[in-house]
């Protein structure tokens, strides 16, 4: 059981990985445009320098940047579920958040910040909070009404509620929203990286390999993205599976 | 009866939602360690008369006094053990976590002395089931860790809505039996709300019968039954005699208005 579970998406991954190759060797795929993975492999095993390093940054930009949104977002929710007006206020400004194409304006970013981590970790912020807002207020808001009234009539308090009923209870949504910002993190972390020039992660590695024309690196920083995503991914569902185990998403049907 | 020797006074309770009026003057007077029983058709506002005594809605006439305090005061001293029609249990918590749910909130309230929920647990029929998670446990066993969660508390009033209403017959027969059980040992007054003839003429001391919309004390039944109530009471004459009395008793209260005589 536990096994199958694990060879499962292996298998995926390796078929998917295939037929790239395949693609690439067969398909006649111009060499400055798509590389096969078994030469990007061989490039990050044996000819690349400072990738380990690199991923590591833009990961850790990532994190970092899910985690602030998530404290942020969390407090935004808090203060949507408990009162409409905040949530008629901040409503439209998530939104534009949500709508505003962040390509559009990192780079300016990156001028009125300056280089380095800071508008990286701004721009993936930023970009990550309104998910995690509108997860949290739904999530808090959706709490079953005869628990929270059970909690009244002992007089617990709203921070009592809300740490011991609302909260947990808002877990299931708080991990769809961190499924879809993992995606848009990395995204943004790596294109703000190569905006921002003194920064040492992937997306600058890319930046500067796409300026030399230089396919294999640029490649190599796009699988490294990629890893990057899946341990994400992985490392989310690992949590649901802990945290959520009363949850019905976790239940594993018994036919 | 004296202010002392009562667990809740109800005096000209009225509760009107806009147009609608619910309750109609309603004075009652549960007696501390009684078991009294509200009976009524839907929409006879009983569920609403339990949130008034619980301070969860405010009466629009009329006064609530629980425990010698107003019923605010009552949930801020712990003082009401509160059973909701469903069993609303965390699922993310195991049954000996729901269980303390409540004594881990409002802590400065908790009495000195705490109950043995794992003992209660075990009264219930639920010992070796402290870690399951709610969804492993059928209906009927979910209602008795709600059960256990309100005597968890320790508290002299218990206000339950219906707790039985979604449980096959069957189990609410054994339920009937497991409630006078853990009632019979905390000493404490409970306010039990129902449509169930059966229900009501097997667990209670009085019965109150409200009319439907709006909702009036048509009548109050004592029952004589002698405790220890054993299942087989509702095989006795007596019983049927009882129930009989509460069926007439319903038919006049929901019968149109004008037969009503207050
Ligand atoms: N919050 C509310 N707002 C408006 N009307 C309400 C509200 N709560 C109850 N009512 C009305 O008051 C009346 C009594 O409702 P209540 O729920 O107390 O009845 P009940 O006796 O508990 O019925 P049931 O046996 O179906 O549970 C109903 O007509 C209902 O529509
Ligand atoms: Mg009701």
């Amino acid at each position: 059981m536990k096994i199958r579970s694990l060879l499962a998406p292996i298998l995926g991954v390796a078929a998917f990985f295939g037929l790239w190759e395949l693609l690439v060797r067969v398909g006649n795929v111009p060499t400055y445009a798509l590389r096969p993975p078994s030469q990007i492999l061989r490039y990050l095993f044996t000819e690349s320098t400072g990738f380990p390093r690199a991923t590591y940054q833009t990961g850790a930009d990532a994190l970092k940047a899910l985690l602030i949104a998530l404290v942020i977002g969390l407090a935004f929710g808090a203060l949507m579920a408990a009162s409409r007006w905040f949530e008629e206020a901040a409503q439209p400004v998530l939104i534009l958040i949500q709508v505003t194409p962040w390509v559009a304006y990192s780079a300016s970013v990156v001028l009125w910040i300056g280089g380095g981590t800071k508008p990286v970790l701004f721009v993936a912020t930023l970009v990550c909070v309104p998910a995690f807002a509108f997860a949290s207020m739904t999530g808090l808001r959706s709490a079953d009404p005869a628990s929270l009234e059970v909690l009244r009539s002992v007089n617990a308090s709203s921070w009592e509620t809300m740490w011991r009923v609302r909260l947990p209870g808002a877990l299931p949504s708080l991990f769809t929203a961190a499924r879809f910002a993992v995606g848009l993190s990395l995204a943004a972390v790596y294109y703000t990286e190569g905006g921002a020039l003194s920064n040492n992660g992937l997306g600058a590695t890319g930046r500067k390999a796409l300026a030399a024309n230089a396919a294999l690196p640029l490649w190599s920083t796009v699988f490294c993205s990629a890893i990057l995503g899946a341990i994400a991914l992985t490392s989310i569902s690992v949590l649901e599976r802990v945290l959520l185990r009363w949850h019905a998403s976790q239940r594993r049907a018994t036919r | 009866m004296s202010a002392e020797t009562a667990a809740i006074r109800l005096t000209g309770v009225s509760k009107r939602f806009g147009q609608l009026l619910a309750l109609c003057d309603i004075s009652l007077t549960v007696r501390p360690g009684e078991f009294f029983t509200l009976l009524g058709a839907s929409g006879s506002g009983k569920t609403t008369l339990l949130r008034i005594i619980a301070g969860l809605e405010q009466p629009t006439a009329g006064e609530v006094v629980v425990e010698g305090g107003s019923p605010a005061d009552a949930r801020r001293r712990k003082l009401l053990g509160w059973v909701p029609q469903s069993p609303a249990l965390l699922p993310w918590r195991t049954v000996a976590a729901n269980v303390q749910l409540l004594t881990q909130v409002n802590r400065s309230a908790n009495p000195a002395t705490t109950v043995d929920t794992s003992a209660l647990l075990a009264r219930v029929g639920l010992a070796g089931f402290e870690d399951a998670l709610p969804h492993e446990l059928s209906g009927g066993m979910q209602q008795r860790v709600a059960l256990v969660r309100a005597f968890a508390l320790g508290a002299p009033i218990l206000l339950m809505d219906e707790p039985f209403a979604s449980l096959d017959e069957i189990t609410r027969f054994e339920m009937r039996h497991l409630l006078l059980d853990l009632w019979q040992s905390s000493g404490a007054a409970v306010v039990f709300v129902t449509h169930s003839l059966a229900e009501a003429a097997y667990l209670s001391d009085r019965v109150a019968v409200l009319t439907a919309r709006p909702g009036r004390v048509a009548a109050i039944h004592d029952i004589a039954s002698p405790r220890p109530r054993v299942p087989q009471l509702e095989d006795t004459p007596e019983f049927f005699a009882n129930v009989t009395a509460l069926r007439d008793s319903l038919r006049i209260a929901m019968a149109p208005e004008s037969s009503v005589t207050r």
